[in-house]
């Protein structure tokens, strides 16, 4: 999805009021629609530096759940996008605040790549580079780059997701560009840190 | 070429509609990983498009199997307006109970400007937690600045107006009333966690505080037209310390309930 198709004003985001509104009173095929619709975008979200495919399907389906049990929350006529991304915010903090304390349990972080089959080494190169990247920057400027740009949301639509002001998203933004720009400048051979 | 340049033109070309880059920058591209990546996040390329079967059977048999109509929640205002119906039923309840032998002790500029600065806070803690209630609802002040200044405005109000004078015990007069008030947030706060729980609560900790700080407002009301101690030490001891305790008690209550939601699941 565009950015463009993310503005409340859009036909997308018109479309997605309507099936959210049908979900409300029901409509099998509408939450059917709804969930082909936005599922992406949201593993899409979920999926992070520190989160592997599996996880990121696990938060999804939980973040499924609770978009299910809030669905009364959303108000008709409402932007849907700033109300699934808030609760799929959560859903991801939740995660990772569970999954800290039972990795803490577990294993310690050195142990992690001669136990499991999968790291970042065996992963596809860009995809490692890219959140190599991206995991420099702080978690509160990663999720705001990530909804702007990846999802596609406005500023009004990100800082209502993210539970701030336009100028704190703004703001983080702006960080996070700027941070990026010097990753890259300090990188050595052109490659993230 | 320059980095900066590089940045820029990809983020502009990321937020074009359909994103094009100049042949110098696709040269670079192939050359340079950092940015290729930077592109490639920047674009949401990400192997995640396709959804696994599971997921759409699992959501199949929990959400469509036995869909039923939900009621959408009331709007921010009404709900704001329910908070505030809470605040003032409440208050009113205690203060019949308690009387107002406090309010003559006071000047008309006293007690004015007490209450004035406990209703708008009130009335801000209402709007404000009415949207918490709503995820994804537009957000006018952060908490912190909110609890910042209606803590700052109280104590203000009260060193400012009311005589500082030494009392030899501050501590078991301030104890009084402390309790006297901690009687009048607890059902308060009860009656706020019945409201809050119509919506869908995100951020709990922050919540539970914002509910624990308004709930300690209804004991302030009552203690300010109850007590007739009028000394700044004392108010600030026994009845401010109240809304600042009941805020710290549903933070932490607050900070519990994921944990303990965690276990249970």
């Amino acid at each position: 999805m565009t950015k463009a198709a993310a503005q409340s004003s859009s036909p997308e985001a018109e479309e997605l009021k309507r099936l959210m509104e049908a979900y409300q009173q029901a409509d099998k095929d509408a939450a059917a629609e709804l969930f082909r619709r936005i599922s992406p975008m949201l593993l899409r979200f979920l999926a992070g530096p520190i989160s592997t495919r599996p996880l990121a399907e696990d938060m999804l389906q939980e973040c499924w759940m609770r978009l299910h049990k809030a669905r009364h929350t959303y108000r008709p006529g409402s932007p849907v996008l700033p109300w699934v991304y808030a609760i799929a915010r959560h859903t991801r903090v939740d995660t990772y605040r569970r999954r800290r304390n039972i990795d803490r349990l577990e294993l310690i972080p050195e142990n992690l790549e001669s136990v499991g089959g999968s790291t970042a080494a065996d992963q596809d190169n860009e995809r490692a580079d890219l959140w190599a990247l991206v995991a420099q920057l702080p978690q509160s400027q990663q999720e705001v780059i990530r909804m702007l740009k990846v999802a596609g949301l406005s500023l009004e639509e990100t800082a209502r997701a993210t539970g701030s002001t336009v100028g704190a998203v703004k703001q983080k933004a702006h960080r996070a560009y700027g941070k990026l720009r010097t990753l890259i400048e300090n990188a050595p051979g052109g490659r993230p840190r | 070429m320059n980095s900066r340049h590089v940045v820029d033109e990809l983020v502009q070309a990321s937020q074009a509609g359909a994103p094009s880059l100049s042949g110098k920058l696709r040269g670079h591209l192939e050359q340079c990983a950092s940015c290729k990546a930077l592109w490639g996040f920047l674009k949401g390329k990400t192997d995640v498009d396709d959804l696994p079967p599971e997921l759409q059977s699992k959501f199949d048999s929990v959400v469509l199997s036995d869909l039923e109509p939900a009621k959408p929640i009331p709007s921010a205002r009404v709900l704001a307006v329910l908070f505030g119906a809470v605040f003032v039923t409440l208050s009113a309840a205690f203060i019949l109970m308690s009387g107002i032998s406090g309010a003559q002790a006071q000047s008309s500029l006293q007690l004015g400007a007490v209450l004035g600065v406990v209703c708008i806070a009130a009335t801000a803690l209402a709007v404000w937690l009415s949207r918490e209630m709503i995820p994804g609802s537009k957000c006018l002040i952060s908490p912190a600045s909110l609890f910042t200044m209606i803590c700052a405005g109280l104590f203000i109000a009260v060193l400012g107006l009311f005589e500082w004078q030494q009392e030899n015990a501050l501590f078991s007069h301030g104890w009084q009333c402390f309790r006297a008030g901690i009687f009048a947030t607890l059902p308060a706060s009860a009656l706020l966690i019945l409201v809050l729980n119509r919506g869908a609560v995100l951020s709990f900790a922050v919540v539970g505080a914002g509910a624990g700080l308004m709930a300690g407002l209804v004991s302030v009301v009552t203690l300010q037209l109850g007590c007739t101690m009028t000394s700044s030490p004392h108010i600030m001891v026994g009845h401010l310390t109240i809304p600042l305790v009941a805020a710290a008690v549903g933070y932490f209550i607050g900070k519990a309930v994921p944990l303990l939601m965690a276990r249970l699941s």
